[in-house]
């Protein structure tokens, strides 16, 4: 249990960071500083309770290392000038708390930024994908023989294939170049189309289940007709399944996101994903001389953990479909 | 399982990658530009590309192309890839066998420690229990890529990646970054499974009858309990399949992953769709896999099934 609320209190804090995005970190997500190309992260030093940072000398160009200048301190504060962390604006260099890119952009203002775009577009994603399976759900449980084969087919069907695939092939299938906002809006159409199976299937199991109930019968010998029986009295039932649901389906749809985007199919440069910034990680070399880099992979872990713990235990997701039961 | 109830589920099978194959041949020709834009990009003549359309089947309509890929699909010709000019089969044959290597011995690494790490989540005492608990927890929401950055980083940093030989490293550091997700879910889904099995009256019985602890648990509600790691094996295979797309990109294994981007890239409609119909026939395969041998565990299976084929549920 309190593992849960830890997670579902991370879960609210990513939110909020979507929210925020860009006005997380100290610099904008885009803003290049070429002599900080491969900075490695200005560490935040307390004293006297303020923060501040000791600005970083570019000690050989060649090989790019860095020291601290301790001789002069930029100040940092919290919750000013609009930012959640602002650094002195007098200051001739950037604050970096997690180091910078090849081109010198802010890894912070990246992740951060980035967070409005990949979770985003998974969060929307979710949402769809839980209003498919709950109309497709409730149609297979109140509209008939037919139409229940149908939805239960398709849903097995589908949910035998790989998703990262599918949204691979129909993403593939659109122009190969658009704009962020067009991705944005074409992916999480994809992921409320292929996402529905499982939810299909465990609000028809609920509302099968919960439709042999003396309230249902009640709502029926009141004169309720099939589909107002469905919608208005069995699917509030669901609800606590449909949240569990979307606490699931967003680290599924991140996963999907960032594979796309690192395959150069997702958000294009230089808009910040999750997917992009590791893809620019993703040579051993840059891992083990500029380890920062992988700042996004942490964010997609932690998120992932935490929208799992916030879901709770889980043992009979996988089981859905499972013939054995 | 009956000749029938098998005949039937093998049609479906058949039927399952003849749709979603052919599927992917409309997705991949209906999409914007198609191959010979890159000939035409190379400032061939109007009259070299018409021949070229031809001969690819590109001036065919979709109904004629859909067709010719059906009829060939059923003698397992699978027709030619624009992009590598050789017949789709081969490309397949060469690139297949690397992915299935990869995914098979994730899959089956997954399930052998599954087995054994909800089994133990069942016998443990609190604190170990607990620790279990919490790194199947946290294994199951770790996404495959980021595991694989971790073990990457980790390996460069001890200078595993610098010795000469590494070549097995990464491939390895691949597996175990597929499977650790697949075993964590699967070692949950496995306690559960085996609680549920030992709470059963035969269980009560067996015990009753001298059976030690031992065998009953690692036996006779081992072989039950198995059944359900086992039934949804297909689908964690189908996500582990999933997550080695990016594995394979990083990792530089030249499996059927990365053939099939860069065939739906280059718009190369033969081989998207010939990599599709290989891609579902193994998933076809394995859920008839599992279900025989589900079928072959469970011996109440059997009844279940024939009292469902007697009478329909619903």
């Amino acid at each position: 249990m309190i593992a849960r609320r830890a997670g579902a209190a991370l879960a609210v804090l990513l939110l909020l960071l979507i929210a925020l995005g860009d006005r997380v970190a100290p610099n904008s997500s885009m803003q290049q500083f070429p002599d900080s190309a491969w900075a490695p992260p200005m560490p935040l030093r307390a004293s006297g309770g303020d923060l501040f940072a000791h600005p970083l000398r570019l000690d050989d160009r060649l090989a790019r290392t860095f020291s601290e200048d301790t001789s002069r301190r930029i100040d940092v504060d919290l919750f000013a000038r609009g930012r959640l962390i602002a650094a002195d604006p007098a200051a001739a260099d950037p604050v970096l708390l997690l180091g910078a890119d090849a081109l010198g952009r802010d890894i912070l203002a990246r992740v951060a930024g980035a967070a409005r775009w990949s979770l985003g577009v998974s969060v929307t994603g979710a949402l769809l994908a839980l209003l498919v399976g709950a109309l497709l759900g409730a149609v297979a449980a109140g509209g008939g023989r037919l139409a229940d084969r149908v939805v239960v087919s398709m849903s097995t069907g589908l949910a035998a294939l790989p998703v990262v695939y599918i949204v691979l092939a129909l993403r593939a299938a659109l122009p190969l170049v658009m704009t962020p906002g067009q991705v944005f809006a074409a992916l999480a159409l994809l992921f409320g189309l292929v996402g529905w199976p499982l939810t299909a299937r465990g609000v028809r199991g609920i509302l099968l289940r919960e439709r042999a109930l003396d309230y249902a019968e009640a709502a029926r010998a009141a004169g309720a007709s099939r589909m107002r029986l469905m919608f208005v009295h069995l699917l509030p039932a669901a609800s606590g399944f449909l949240v569990t649901q979307f606490l699931i389906l967003v680290p599924g749809f991140l996963i999907s996101e960032v594979t796309l985007s690192f395959l150069g199919l997702g958000f294009p440069e230089p808009t910040p994903s999750w997917g992009t910034m590791l893809q620019d990680a993703s040579n051993v070399r840059v891992m083990a001389e500029a380890p920062w880099m992988l700042a996004p992979a942490a964010a997609l872990a932690l998120t992932s953990v935490a929208l799992h713990l916030a879901a709770g235990p889980r043992e009979d997701q996988l089981t859905l479909f499972s013939r054995a039961r | 399982m009956s000749v029938l109830r098998a005949f039937r589920k093998i049609a479906a099978a058949l039927l399952f990658v003849a749709l979603v194959s052919t599927a992917a041949l409309i997705l991949a020709r209906r999409a914007p530009g198609d191959y010979t834009d890159t000939l035409r990009a190379a400032r061939l003549s109007e009259d070299v590309i018409a021949r070229e359309r031809e001969r690819l089947h590109l001036d065919r309509s979709l109904p004629d192309l859909t067709r010719i890929w059906l009829t060939g699909l059923a003698r397992l010709d699978l027709g030619t890839s624009y992009r590598f000019a050789r017949p789709v089969t081969s490309l397949i044959a060469e690139r297949a066998p690397r992915t299935l290597a990869l995914v098979s011995a994730a899959v089956l690494l997954a399930i052998a420690g599954a087995l054994l790490w909800g089994t133990w989540l069942v016998h443990a005492r609190r604190p170990v229990r607990m620790v279990l608990s919490a790194a199947a927890t946290t294994a199951l929401s770790l996404p495959s890529i980021v595991i694989l950055f971790a073990l990457l980083l980790g390996a460069a940093k001890a200078g595993w990646l610098a010795q000469a030989g590494h070549g097995m490293v990464i491939p390895l550091l691949g597996i175990l970054a597929l499977l650790l997700p697949a075993a964590g879910g699967l070692a949950r889904v496995h306690e559960q499974a085996l609680r549920e099995a030992l709470a059963e009256p035969w269980a009560l019985a067996s015990t009753a009858r001298g059976v030690s602890a031992g065998v009953l648990v690692w036996k006779l509600a081992m072989r039950i309990a198995a059944t359900r790691v086992i039934s949804v094996m297909p689908l964690v295979a189908a996500n582990i399949l999933g997550a080695s797309l990016l594995v394979e990109v990083v990792t530089g294994w030249a499996g059927i992953g990365r053939l099939m981007l860069d065939a739906l890239v280059a718009r190369d409609v033969f081989l998207v769709a010939g990599c599709t119909a290989a891609i579902t026939a193994a998933i076809a395969a394995l859920a008839l896999a599992s279900d025989a041998l589900v079928a072959a565990l469970d011996p109440r299976i059997k009844s279940i099934e024939a009292l469902e084929t007697a009478e329909p549920a619903r």
